[in-house]
This record gives C-alpha cells, structure tokens and sequence, in this order.
C-alpha cells in the first residue's frame, strides 16, 4: 500500500499553534514592558541623587569649618592662605548648590517638597550674597568678608538639615514604591505563567486529541488493509476452489455421460430384447446419477449464495422416516447389510420441520453408511436431547464401516472430501453430500456431528430443533393429496411452448403417455395467438424463447381478463432453477414452477397440484421423488 | 528663571571678576598622574589643550539638558604620563574619589573634559575637569556605576 509522502498539517492544530505562538509573543511583549517598568523603578536616580544632597549638607559644614577657621585667624600671611582655602571651600560648596538646582535628578526629588525647594532657594541666596561680598570693592581691598554674611552661612543650617533629611525620607518612600512594584511584578509574573500554563494544558489537549484521531484513523487503515489482505486471500482461496471444484465436477459429470452415451449407442444397434432394456436402464441410471449431481451443486450454489429456502411445515414423524426405510433397506441388503430403522417412543408423532431437507439429509447419511460399509450393519435411531433452552430431534445413522481417522474427520464435511484418497475410486461421489447435509443441517437451526474410530465404524448424528406441532389438525393436508379418493382421470388440452425442438417431442411424449391432448407452438406470440382461439386447461411456457419469452407471454395472458385464458393455470419450464427467477415467475402470474428435465411423473404431478381432474392420473404414477 | 538670570550674571562676574585667580589655576599643575614607583607627570591646561580633542554631547544626571563635553582622550592622558596599572582612581577637589578600571579608559572614549560647551569650566560649574563617558554614542554606559565614575573637579589620577 502506498501512502501519501505529504501530509498536511490539520487546521485545527495549525490554528492552535499559530493562536499559542500569538498569545506567547503577547506574553513576552507583556513581559518586556514589566521588565522595562521595574528597570524604571529600580533605576530611579534617587538614592544616586541623595548623594547630592548629602554631599551639599557634608560641603555646608568643611565651608562653615573653614570659614570659622579663617575668622580665627590674625591678619598676614596666614589669613590669605585661609581666604584661599575659604574661596576654593566657597566654590565647591557653590558647585554643589548649582548641582541641586541644575540636576534632573535632584530637582525632581525636591520639587514635590516645598522645604527643601525653600532649602535651595535659600542656599542659592546665599551663594548670590557671598558672590557680591566677594566682588564687593571693600573686600578686594581689605580681604575681608562681612559678618553678616557668616550669620547668613550659619543661619543656612536649618535649611540645609532639611534638605538632607528630606532626601532620607525619599529614599525611603522610593524604596517602599520599589518594594511594591517588585510585589506587583511578582504578581502579575505569576498569573502571567498561569496563563501560559493553562494554554500549554490546552495547547497539549488539543494536540493529544489530534494524535488519538490520528492513531484511530491509523489503525483503522491498518485494519482496513489487513481487511483487504484477509479479503484478497479469501479471494484467492475461492478462485482456487472453484477450479478444484470445476476440474472435480468435470470428472463427475463425464463418468456418467460416458455411461449414457455409451449405452445409448449400444442400444441404437441393438433389436429389441431383454438386453435392450438393460442397456436403457443402465443408460437411465447414468442420467439419474447425473441429475443428482447437478441438483446437489444447485443446493450448494443455492446454500452458498443464501438463496436457500426452508418451507417448515407440521409433518408426521413416522411419513417423515418411512420412506428411508422403503428406499434405503433394499440398497442394505443389496450389499449383504442388515438394515435397523428405530423411532424412539418419546419422539413427539407431528413436529414442524422442512420435509423434504430432513430427508435429503437423511438419505445422504444412510447412503454414506451403506456406501462405505462391506458388512455388518446400518442402523438409524430417532431419538430427542436435551439441549440449552430446548430439546432437539436427533437422528444418528451409525455404520460397522472402516471409520475414520481423527485427522481426516477434522475436515470431512469440506468439499470433495472423502475418508480416504485410496477409496476415492472405489467409491463414487461428487463429495458434495456432507457439505450440503450440514449446511443444510444449520439452516434449520441445527448441526451434523460425527464421531469415529479406525475399525470401529462410525457415527453422524443430525441434531435439529425440536418444534412439536401440537395437534393433528396441522399435520399436512398433502399427507392425504395423493389419496385414492381423487376424481376420475380426464384428458386435459395442454398447451406447450417452448423454441426446442427436442423439448418439445418430449414434451409431447410425455402428455401422450398420460393421455392428455398437446398443442404445440415454438414462441410467445404462437402461445398468444393459440390461447386466444382456444380454452386450455393448463399452459405450459418455456421462460426462453425468442420474440417473446415466458414472462410476458404470462403477463400478457394476465393482463387480457376477456382473454379465454384469463385464469388458465400456468407453469414455467426452465431449466433456470433459482429462487428468483421462481419469484419473477410468481410476479409475472405464473401458477408452477417445473425444472427442466422433468421427468413424466414430475410433469403428472405439477398437473395433479394444478389441476384438480388431473390428480387421479397422478397417483398411480407418482413414485418417491428420490427413487434414483 | 530668576535663579537661571542670577546664576548667569554671578558666572559672569566670576569670569570678569577673578581674573587672577582663573589664570593662576590654568598656570599651575591643574591635574597630576601619579602610579606606584613611576615617575607620572604633571599636566597644566595648556598641555591638556594640547594633545588631540574630542567632544561629546551627552545627557547626564547633573544637568537639566544635553551638554557639550571637550577634552583629550583618558587613555592619551595616561600614556603621555607613561603609567600603567590596574585602577585609576580619580580625586577631586571636593575630596570625592572614585576608582576606575584601567581597561575604561581603553575600552571606552573617556575623555577628561576641560570645557563644557567650549568654555571652560569654573569649579563651582565642576571644573576645571571633568572625568566624562561617551554615554549618548554608548547607552549601555548609562548606569550609575558609571556615574560615579565620572568626577568632576577632577585634580589628580592615582594609579594602582
């Protein structure tokens, strides 16, 4: 299996990772702007610019020393050392003022605060006064200073303290604003996180829900294709069993029409006489044998296909059994068998069952026990068994035969199956009858068992749902169809149809020898055109014919209600057996189904079902169906 | 506005005033390199202006607005004085000291500014020097670690 190189992306998960990459680089953007605000925060010039203010109060103080120091000093040399110093002390002192009120930093500090904007203004003053004393013309001459000017430094003290102390005050207020901010950061940075834990859950839920679609979707190919395999395989197996089957067939159709033929040709030239008659009966043998082979691959095409139809019906044990008796102990004895038929007392006398199935099934088990038996005996017991739920019918045919090794019975109701390849020639058979005895057997509801031993013989026991019937008055009313108390025979008009040749001799054969008058016409038209110049008492119509077939040969007889033939019973010949064409049949008005090859009693018996006076004719000719 | 105009008027009466007093500073040795067991070298103004000079126009925490800052390189500084070490510390006339790793002076265009705005820098206006980082070329430079390492009324570089 090839699978596609590309796969594309499912939407829902591309949606949902291009929505998680969206949110996150939302998230980092988010973050860069904390980042940036907490670096504001935490960069906040304060405590660089308290710096400012302390050096200013620190500079205050060496100038107040300086200049105490200088009024102390006497008049020389000494004085003009101390007034240089008092000027390089001034002029610091003064560069610190300056930096107070030019500072970003310092101005911002002290703006909110009307003290220490008082502060500097008053340190700047008195900057503005020592200047002029120092320009002044008195102090150039004499070097000195008025002393007012240092009362106005002295006095510059409170100021300057309160400067100083406010500059404390806002390094602690900042510091508590940091302090809250880094709380409010933290904050946000965890419900930041939660989020992207949330999304990361749901991101993953999604993403896990799209594997197990996929895993799903996966092994649901695999299953399909291992389905395909096993598919492929069974193909392959039932075209190779279908050729066994066709190669098996071929070879067991050819054995009996080399004895038909055979005989057939013998008989051309052979003047009547008691060897005659034995050349046709082998040649009808040969036939017969035939016919069963291609009824048994109808049954098992039939079973196969599940065209198979049960038609249960209350029927009487003891007619049930009574013809396997009539029909199988002369087979027996035949081969120096013993034959024993028993009908346990405990068997209810009318149960519900297919006739004609159980029968079928039946008559394969004891055919098989006689066939493979060389001595001893054949017995058949009908008993019930308990089974879950309810009791069932059992029918064991128990045979002295060779019996079977456990390895060949695994799979003896397989096709073409029989016991042993070495008695393969010595018995005949299509190796179709197991199979379609247990098929058979499990559409009724039940099963076929067998058990066996090497040199002990062996037994196959039907088992089937008991279903008693529970009065006489459902016992079948066909039990008695066939009675002698039927109208006298009458000769009917028949009308055959049919574009054979040979089927039409034959069929005109067949009526004479029941003494009933024939029409006979080659197609539907010619059936028309006869049907409407004369009243038949039954039309019998070839489904195949050309111009017009069967089916609208009916329909139109149907359809025509004046039509002399209106109601006239009608029955298909064909040799197409299959349930629906039965059913085409029944839609197109038909009354009977007759499957080609009929044999004269089959065709007496559809005319007795059909047709009342016939039934008389019917019964002296009716044989068993399976006499073959 | 009033301080501004008064500030004004008193620079410029200190200029016009103290004319003495501003040339013995530039005469004498305004900034002195010294290092362990080396000889360093003294630079009056006239050397300083001397050497190759560069400007910068920064934004600094001590003024309201961008100020012009010229002067020769540190780096020049301390070659001409042929010393070499691992921290310069700088001394004020305030008695501020600060240490700075040698490598700044490589690594960065410090300057040691002697005019702010092309005009000389009274002490009471932080001259006569001014120790400054190139912060508007290198914004990485602007925190306060390098602040402080900027001083002004700068007279003497220790080496160590």
């Amino acid at each position: 299996m090839k699978w596609p190189t590309r796969v594309l992306p499912n939407p829902r998960l591309l949606l949902a990772g291009v929505l998680l990459t969206a949110l996150l680089g939302l998230v980092a953007v988010m973050q860069w702007h904390q980042g940036q605000l907490v670096f504001k925060v935490m960069m906040t010039s304060t405590d660089f610019g308290s710096n400012y203010f302390y050096q200013a109060g620190f500079e205050y103080l060496r100038l107040r020393e300086t200049w105490a120091r200088y009024r102390a000093v006497q008049e020389g040399p000494d004085k003009a050392a101390a007034l240089t110093e008092l000027r390089t002390r001034f002029e610091v002192f003064a560069s610190r003022v300056n930096v107070l009120r030019e500072s970003n930093t310092t101005a911002d500090m002290a703006s909110e605060d009307a003290v220490m904007r008082g502060a500097i203004t008053a340190a700047m003053a008195f900057v503005s006064q020592a200047d002029d004393a120092f320009a002044a013309e008195e102090h150039a001459k004499s070097g000195t200073l008025p002393a007012a000017l240092y009362e106005a430094l002295m006095l510059l003290d409170q100021p300057i303290r309160a400067l100083t102390l406010g500059a404390t005050h806002k390094i602690n207020e900042n510091a508590n604003a940091r302090v809250e901010t880094v709380h409010r950061q933290n904050r946000w940075g965890v419900a930041l996180t939660l989020f992207l834990c949330v999304l990361t859950a749901l991101f993953a839920g999604v993403a896990l829900n799209q594997l197990r679609h996929q895993r799903t979707r996966q092994r649901g190919l695999e299953a399909m294709a291992a389905e395909m395999r096993a598919a492929q395989l069974s193909a392959q197996a039932a075209s190779q069993a279908k050729s066994t089957f066709l190669a098996n067939m071929s070879h067991e159709i050819r054995t009996p029409f080399h004895g038909l033929l055979g005989m057939l040709a013998m008989a051309e030239k052979e003047p009547p006489g008691e060897r005659l008659s034995k050349y046709l009966q082998t040649a009808r043998a040969s036939a017969d044998h035939l016919l069963t082979l291609l009824n048994d691959i109808l049954d098992l095409s039939r079973l196969e296909s599940g065209q198979m139809h049960l038609n249960p019906q209350p029927a009487l044990m003891s007619e049930v059994i009574q013809p396997v008796t009539l029909l199988m102990q002369p087979l027996a004895e035949n081969k120096g068998l013993r034959f024993a038929l028993r009908l346990e007392p405990d068997v209810p006398q009318c149960c519900v069952l297919d006739t004609t199935r159980v029968r079928q099934v039946v008559f394969n088990l004891v055919g098989n026990a006689i066939k493979f038996s060389e001595r001893g005996q054949v017995s058949v017991t009908v008993g019930l068994a308990n089974g879950p739920g309810h009791g069932w019918l059992q029918v064991a045919v128990s045979d002295t035969g060779p019996g079977i090794a456990p390895q060949v019975l695994a799979q003896l109701f397989q096709r073409f199956t029989q016991g042993d390849g070495s008695l393969q020639r010595k018995h005949g058979g299509a190796g179709l009858g197991l199979q379609i005895s247990r098929e058979l057997a499990r559409l009724m509801g039940g099963d076929i068992e067998a058990r066996s031993q090497l040199g002990a013989g062996s037994v196959f026991t039907l088992r089937l749902p008991l279903q008693p019937a529970h009065s006489a008055q459902e016992a079948p009313a066909n039990a008695t169809a066939l009675s002698p108390a039927s109208p006298a025979p009458t000769a009917l008009r028949v009308l055959v149809a049919d574009d054979n040749e040979v089927n039409r001799l034959y069929m005109e054969g067949a009526l004479n020898l029941l003494q009933h008058q024939c029409t006979l016409v080659d197609d539907g038209e010619q059936a028309l055109q006869a049907a409407s110049a004369q009243r038949f008492d039954v039309i019998f119509l070839d489904l195949h014919m050309p111009q017009r077939d069967g089916f609208s040969t009916a329909t139109a007889l149907r359809a025509n209600l004046a039509g002399l033939n209106a109601h006239t019973p009608l029955v298909a010949l064909t040799a197409d057996v299959f349930d629906d064409t039965r059913q085409r049949c029944i839609a197109a008005g038909m009354n009977a189904f007759l499957a080609k090859p009929a044999s004269p009693q089959d065709i007496a018996r559809c005319l007795a079902e059909r047709v009342p006076q016939a039934r008389a004719q019917a019964a002296p000719l009716a044989q068993p169906e399976l006499a073959s | 506005m009033k301080l501004a105009r008064r500030h004004l008027l008193q620079a410029t009466a200190m200029a016009w005033g103290l004319p003495m007093l501003a040339r013995a500073q530039a005469q004498a040795a305004m900034l002195t390199v010294s290092g362990p067991g080396q000889a360093g070298k003294a630079f009056d103004m006239d050397a300083l202006a001397k050497m190759p000079q560069h400007h910068q126009t920064n934004e600094t925490p001590w003024y309201n607005k961008a100020r012009k800052f010229s002067g020769p390189l540190l780096r020049d500084v301390l070659n001409a004085a042929a010393v070499k070490g691992k921290l310069i510390r700088a001394v004020a006339l305030n008695d501020y000291r600060v240490d700075i790793p040698f490598e700044d002076a490589f690594a960065h265009d410090v300057i040691v500014a002697r005019l702010l705005d092309d005009q000389p820098m009274a002490v009471r206006d932080k001259g006569p020097l001014f120790v400054m980082y190139p912060f508007s070329t290198k914004p990485e430079l602007r925190k306060p670690i390098y602040f402080s390492r900027c001083a002004w009324q700068l007279k003497a570089l220790e080496i160590s």
